[in-house]
């Protein structure tokens, strides 16, 4: 089984772009985008030419400014609104606009167009041949092929995107991001690097430190960033990623308190991002814990899951797991930590099959979920699939651990196929691949020892263990202590 | 100086006493258009009905300059307000001999008698009379005629191209500046906030120079591409293809842009940066394009939806460096030919005419 505390960068999340948008706060569209000067006359202009003339034209004139104006709603922007209300019907785009200018909490519905693309290729295919100018749409494109797993006609889209709209921080994340989906994260750093924003802007400057520390290659720019936060022109939120991708590479150089210090300051105003990268250190017990509730956070769906495991409420944690997933469709993660969860914590291995399932379109060429997925069918009596799955996930597994691991899992299949001396084999070869890996050894004892005692080879007392269960990370490196027993037998 | 102000503070100004004048050039005024001084171009002026000997109906802009010497800093506005004159009338004159364009049918000054004075000599244009503009004309009815706006857009389009041929960029093109002639069809006019390549005025220096409820967005963040007339002739290429929404939906592409932007909530991610925003604004313009397409359909003009989305699309990019023809790849001259547009809305027109048959 994979683990939950695998190697863990502040990776940039590839979303589609009003997913993006729900994500961010600050300041509104308002400010850049508002009128200049003399906005006043100009609405005093338009109201007059609205009591000369009450029609639409003159209305939605009028109720145009009324929107962007610091005054408040006059008597005849609330009678044009009206007027509007009158002429139009429910969802048309003029009645919204009506209603926002005259009253600023209206609700505003999500845009249509934008709801309806993330779920249907065609829609943002003729939203592309009615403006092929925007690449936020060619990468929603890109998105939707590259989870179809049609990867080529994705690198399309892509270029599209980065062609047109290459100096924005979203176009370039998501960019990098998927060709670390295509399994090309040194193209994902040129890109990066390429771009006029690579030494000034935080979002692009933390993807860049967060791919070259989690694929080890390149230097990452760490001085940059530390210019970045050094300059004082950011906010809080806007510098969160760099300093969670920071503090990251200063726990691996071994400096603790530079790295909590970090931390710290990520949470001062995180990403989803960056709080559950406060989690996951928080699991491996690099920071004391996290003073940031991921409750109300929006998308924060991989911070809750880590929160309620490390709690022990492993439900909730695989509850959170299948939102993760909906969110981050691309990424194998929320597959190989909530299969995990669900095999190893709680014994539900459907529920672990059905999110493996949900994955595979997009991370079929994920070992791990492969092997996750083996595990799950061999413990439901279905040898023949676990054998397959565990083919699958030698042809593409190159890692050590992950060899490890798989011949684990084989060591489980062999056991329930009635091999025991095969069975045995198997998980003596993946001890002294994993054993340096107190958790991995601790899981690999207790199925081990699990299977022995079923077969009635060796008892709980003869292990010297009081129950066969494993509720926590804790409770499973407890068992690492009975390999000395197992590999006697 | 002190004088003037009293004098004309509270009773009438020069420019607001023609009616009844001859101005000694074949013309009589008639009837005061517009009872309080409206703010065009910059400088204040005054509307009149005129006619001349022959029975032609036109229209006189007086301008009113007491409003000049009411100001702190007078010497500078009376300049100001005299340039902006000038310019227009020169303007008028040099590309009012077009047909798509509205005519200048005199100009001069003319003496107002009682007490004024010397400050009695009123500058007037006289220009063509028109039925109305679009926005008028729009406000009459509740549906639309899709031949009729269609071609209404054409003749704007070949107005815009005539300016453009001579070296004119019109800058501040909105429903209330395309006017409506019985015999003649639409015209443009209002040449008060344009830009002359060979004359150079203070509208150059303007980033907003026209109306900014209908300004495209790079002027609202003061981005310029080249930096000479050709950032010109994007904006007009953008003001022109905003009239389609207006036309159809009877919103101006700007207010419907704006609206469409902070409908995705993107706050956060704009950053007051045109070269980095553009990517959210080319989002919201998608949006806006297909609330375009969506009306039309709903209207029931579905072959020629798709037709006209891709052309306002180009003319309307929220970018100025890919605004226009798109086998064009550098901002230049030809990239924004409103020649070729004209082209393209007169085929979707006549597509449409031959639909009515």
């Amino acid at each position: 089984m994979e683990t939950l505390d695998s190697y863990r960068q502040v990776i940039p999340r590839w979303v589609l772009f009003h997913r993006a948008c729900e994500t961010m706060v600050g300041k509104g569209v308002k400010s850049v985008l508002s009128a200049p000067d003399g906005a006043r006359g100009e609405l005093d202009r338009l109201r007059r030419d609205w009591t000369a003339n009450k029609s639409m034209p003159y209305a939605l004139d009028l109720l145009g400014v009324a929107l962007f104006s610091d005054e408040e709603p006059s008597l005849e922007a609330k009678e044009a609104a009206k007027l509007v209300f009158r002429e139009t019907n429910e969802g048309d785009v003029r009645r919204e606009l009506a209603s926002v200018a005259v009253d600023r909490d209206a609700p505003l519905t999500q845009n249509i167009f934008s709801v309806a693309s993330a779920g249907n290729v065609k829609v943002l295919r003729d939203r592309l041949k009615r403006f092929p100018r925007d690449p936020t749409t060619w990468m929603d494109l890109g998105f939707h092929l590259a989870l179809l797993g049609n990867l080529r006609n994705a690198r399309r889209c892509v270029a599209a995107a980065v062609g047109s709209g290459g100096a924005h921080p979203f176009i370039l994340r998501s960019a990098s991001r998927f060709f670390i989906h295509a399994g090309d994260p040194r193209e994902a750093l040129h890109l990066l690097r390429g771009s006029s924003l690579s030494r000034s802007n935080p979002w692009i400057v933390s993807a860049d430190i967060a791919i070259s520390d989690g694929f080890r290659i390149n230097a990452p720019k760490v001085s940059v960033a530390r210019g970045i936060l050094g300059s004082g022109r950011y906010s809080a939120f806007e510098l969160s990623e760099i300093r969670s991708a920071l503090a990251t590479i200063e726990f691996g150089a071994g400096s603790g308190a530079k790295a909590r210090k970090l931390v710290g300051e990520s949470l001062i105003e995180p990403t989803e991002n960056a709080l559950a990268q406060a989690f996951w250190a928080a699991g491996r017990g690099l920071v004391p814990g996290v003073s940031v509730d991921p409750k109300n956070r929006v998308n924060a769906f991989e911070a809750r899951a880590r929160n309620f495991v490390a709690r022990e409420k492993h439900g909730q944690a695989l509850e959170q797991c299948f939102e993760w997933l909906k969110f981050q469709p691309l990424s194998a993660r929320p597959a190989a930590f909530g299969s995990f969860v669900a095999a190893v914590f709680l014994e539900r291995h459907e529920e672990a099959l059905k999110l493996i399932d949900l994955a595979f379109p997009a991370s079929g060429n994920v070992g791990v979920l492969h092997n996750n997925k083996a595990f799950s069918l061999v413990s439901l009596g279905q040898i023949e699939g676990a054998l397959k799955e565990v083919e699958c996930a030698r042809s593409i597994s190159s890692n050590r651990v992950d060899s490890g691991v798989l011949e684990a899992t084989m060591g489980l299949i062999e056991f329930r196929r009635g091999d025991v001396e095969e069975g045995r084999a198997c998980y003596k070869r993946a001890y002294h691949t994993i054993r340096k890996d107190e958790l991995l050894l601790g899981l690999l004892c207790y199925y081990w020892l699990r299977e022995e005692i079923r077969i009635g080879s060796v008892s709980l007392a003869d292990a010297g263990v009081s129950k066969l269960e494993v509720k926590s990370e804790k409770d499973a490196r407890t068992f690492a202590k009975v390999a000395k027993i197992l590999l006697k037998l | 100086m002190q004088g003037a102000g009293g004098k004309f503070g509270a009773g009438p100004k020069p420019a607001e006493c023609l009616v009844g004048l001859d101005l000694g050039n074949g013309w009589h005024v008639k009837a005061m258009v517009r009872p309080s001084p409206a703010a065009t171009g910059g400088h204040f002026s005054v509307g009149y009905l005129v006619e001349s000997d022959s029975g032609r109906i036109g229209f006189l802009k007086a301008l009113d300059f007491i409003e000049a010497l009411r100001r702190p800093n007078f010497t500078d506005a009376l300049q100001e307000m005299t340039a902006a004159y000038n310019f227009e009338r020169d303007v008028a004159l040099k590309c009012g001999q077009t047909n798509r364009v509205v005519s200048v049918l005199a100009h001069g000054s003319v003496r107002v008698s009682g007490s004024f004075g010397d400050l009695g000599n009123v500058a007037y244009i006289i220009f063509e009379k028109a039925e109305g503009d679009i926005r008028a004309e729009l406000a009459k009815h509740k549906d639309f005629d899709l031949c009729w706006c269609l071609r209404s857009l054409h003749h704007a389009a070949l107005g815009m191209n005539q300016l453009h041929l001579k070296g004119v960029a019109h800058q501040d093109m909105k429903p209330s500046n395309v006017f409506w002639f019985m015999d003649d069809g639409f015209k443009i006019g209002d040449f008060g906030r344009s830009s002359d390549q060979a004359l150079p005025s203070a509208n150059d220096l303007f980033s907003v120079p026209g109306d900014a409820s209908y300004a495209p967005p790079e002027q609202l963040y003061g981005f310029r591409v080249t930096g000479d007339f050709t950032d010109r002739c994007a904006a007009d290429l953008y003001l022109l293809g905003s009239l389609f929404f207006f036309f159809f939906l009877k919103v101006s592409a700007t207010h419907l842009l704006r609206f469409c932007v902070g409908k995705l909530g993107s706050g956060a991610i704009l950053s007051g940066d045109f070269s980095a925003d553009v990517v959210i604004l080319q989002r919201g313009f998608g949006d806006a394009l297909g609330h375009l397409e969506d009306e039309l359909r709903k209207s029931g003009f579905r072959d020629l939806a798709g037709r006209i989305v891709r052309v306002v699309g180009e003319m309307c990019d929220p970018d100025p460096r890919t605004r226009g023809n798109r086998k064009v790849k550098l901002p230049c001259r030809r990239k924004y030919d409103i020649q070729r547009y004209a082209s393209l809305i007169n085929d979707i027109t006549q597509r449409a005419e031959l639909g009515m048959l």
